[in-house]
């Protein structure tokens, strides 16, 4: 199986060879992916385009420093403990 | 997946499953023997040491999920993936200190039910039975099922055996030796699970290096080394607040450190986080070296099996398969143990039969332990998939539980109305954002929108809550 | 930013030692619990 990033397969690399009937790939950075079988024989599938587009960090940060506050503010009460008995 | 892909020849697993199956009936009937009253069978006479104690909150912690899904998580999220998944064990070690105060508040309590009964009243009560029934029987339901997916996977044994096998093992020993079983045999699966994940580790290591799975990594899938991942950054404080209420409502935690003796709790929930604490990187690396070593990998859920079975052959087979069935029985049995308590002590005695005497309880216990079974079982039977994302819905609905509960355990101005509100706001919300957003913000907003009403709730508070009504006598 | 290879190092083989020194912990644990008799 071989991945490239151009769509004429002049800078493609393989990523798998054996047998399998599935492959499962993860990791990839942004952009736009092709892929294509090749056969021993020499025959070649249609390639298949895939984009790869990760979630906004910006979203993640956020989400994370609110994550923080409300972790942060847990520990605190149960380290605090009870006061008032 | 066929059993011809399997790694494990079947009459293998079924000499192995048979092996295991008798030690932990007989471990279970013997243990058993001990117990003459309900408060013997569901807390184990109140007197666990330091090193069974710690052992079992570990051991519990360490379900299929973590054997099987830290691979999976690495591999999807990558490093952060594995670290995110480590933060789980800070629910053990914040429930620490929550737990010697839970003993000392309520020194003859027997379930989370009770607190929530005496604490909040009626109705902040019955809805924590419902949030924490659903989350358990589906938490049980996703355990049994993933059993039969992942042994029918890794040796060929027909689903429907597998998962039936496993959840009647379970249930056996569970019903016979109550709690005193589940944390006897959970001393022994966690120390075969931990060894086996060190032999395992150790022998990936010796014909992989780190420097190569780095190298293959940078190469191939960079994301996955990425420190500002975003999928994966987004996760981790919604993993930590999901493991957070997980551990500080279910009954499963709540009976241990009824169980723990006293000046034990603490110590044994710290430990035992601190045990659990590196397993999931321990676990999950070895997904990481899927592409170092050429391994294909079909769906992601399957990457720790296959490297490992490819790299160390059947020994390595043999070893997984042990590893994920004692992850697997010692997490069904402690939900099996603590359900059937909380149905028990909250459903049977507090509003059905409140003059059932000990002894009567006891045999509740027991027949509510195989009712729990045979439910389980049957909604097993069909292998609806899709029933395991259902279980995701609980991220909202124990989030939103965690700051009455750790409220309700320090301040004496934490209300029922604050509690009631908390928890209804919160999963509200949450489950509107887990459709309108996405999972990976579910537990997070419910638990902010609960903390929320929850403190404000306190701050308005003019009456204060008499610590001594949660000391109720029998 | 990447991690980089020494930390890569550092959590698997940091994982691993401690994994098996939890393990011994226990085994020891339980055997001191046992010689006070205090296993439960």
């Amino acid at each position: 199986m071989l991945i490239a990033t151009r769509s004429d397969f002049s800078d493609a690399r393989t990523v798998y060879r054996g047998s399998a009937a599935g492959y499962f790939l993860s990791g990839l950075a942004n952009g736009e992916y092709y892929f294509r079988l090749e056969g021993k024989s020499g025959a070649v599938s249609a390639p298949v385009r895939l984009e790869v587009m990760h979630q906004s960090l910006q979203r993640a940060i956020w989400l994370s420093a609110i994550g923080m506050l409300v972790t942060l503010a847990i520990v605190l009460t149960i380290l605090r403990g009870a006061r008032d008995e | 997946m066929s059993s011809a892909d399997a790694i494990l020849p079947a009459n293998t697993a079924w000499l192995l499953l048979a092996l295991f199956s008798v030690l932990w009936i007989a471990l279970g009937v013997y243990w058993g023997r001990r117990n003459k009253s309900f408060e013997d069978h569901a807390l184990a006479g109140r007197n666990i040491g330091l090193a069974l104690g710690t052992a079992t909150a570990a051991a519990t912690w360490i379900t299929s999920n973590t054997t099987m899904l830290a691979p999976q998580f690495a591999l999807q999220l990558g490093i952060w993936g594995m670290i995110a998944y480590s933060t789980a064990s800070f629910g053990l070690l914040l429930f620490a200190p929550m737990a010697n105060r839970i003993r000392a508040l309520m020194p003859k309590g027997y379930t989370s039910g009770d607190f929530f009964r005496l604490r909040y009243g009626k109705l902040a009560w019955a809805i924590f039975l419902v949030f924490t029934l659903f989350y358990s029987l589906t938490w049980l339901v996703s355990m049994a099922m993933a059993g039969g997916i992942v042994l029918n996977a890794l040796s060929g044994i027909p689903y429907v055996w597998g998962m039936s096998v496993i959840l009647a093992v379970c249930v056996i020993y569970t019903m016979r030796g109550g709690l005193a079983a589940v944390i006897g045999t959970d001393f022994i699966q966690s120390l075969i699970i931990i060894v086996g994940i060190v032999v395992v580790g150790f022998a990936v290591l010796s014909h992989v290096s780190v420097e190569e799975i780095h190298a293959n990594l940078a190469a191939e899938r960079p994301a996955l080394l990425d420190v500002l991942f975003p999928a994966a950054i987004m996760a981790i404080f919604n993993n930590l607040l999901f493991g957070l209420g997980e551990v500080f409502h279910n009954n499963v935690w709540w009976s241990r450190a009824f169980a723990f003796r006293e000046g034990v709790a603490g110590k044994a929930f710290a430990l035992g986080g601190l045990v659990w604490l590196p397993i999931p990187i321990a676990a999950g690396f070895i997904a990481l070296a899927s592409g170092a070593l050429n391994v294909p990998v079909p769906a992601p859920d399957m990457v720790g099996p296959l490297v490992i079975a490819d790299v160390l052959g059947m020994a390595g087979a043999v070893a997984i398969f042990v590893i994920v069935f004692c992850s697997l029985a010692s997490s069904i049995d402690s939900l099996l143990a603590a359900t059937s308590d909380l149905v028990t002590e909250d459903i049977y005695r507090r509003m059905i039969n409140p003059a059932a005497p000990q002894q009567n309880l006891k045999k509740i216990a027991q027949y509510v332990t195989v009712a729990l079974g045979v439910f389980t079982w049957a909604v097993c039977l069909p292998r609806i998939g899709s029933l395991a994302t259902v279980l995701f819905f609980a991220g909202p609905l124990v989030g939103a539980m965690i700051w009455p509960i750790v409220t309700g355990l320090y301040w004496r101005s934490a209300t029922s109305v604050g509690a009631v509100g908390g928890m209804l706001l919160g999963a509200g919300v949450g489950l509107v954002c887990y459709f309108a957003i996405g999972w990976y913000v579910a537990t997070l907003i419910a638990t902010a929108v609960s903390m929320i009403w929850v403190l404000g709730c306190a701050l308005i508070a003019k009456p204060r809550f008499d610590w001594a009504k949660l000391k109720e006598t029998a | 930013m990447t991690f980089s290879s020494g930390f890569l190092n550092l959590i698997i083989y940091g994982a691993l030692i401690w994994c098996a020194v939890s393990a011994l912990g226990l085994a020891g644990c339980l055997l001191r619990d046992a010689a006070r008799g205090d296993v439960w």
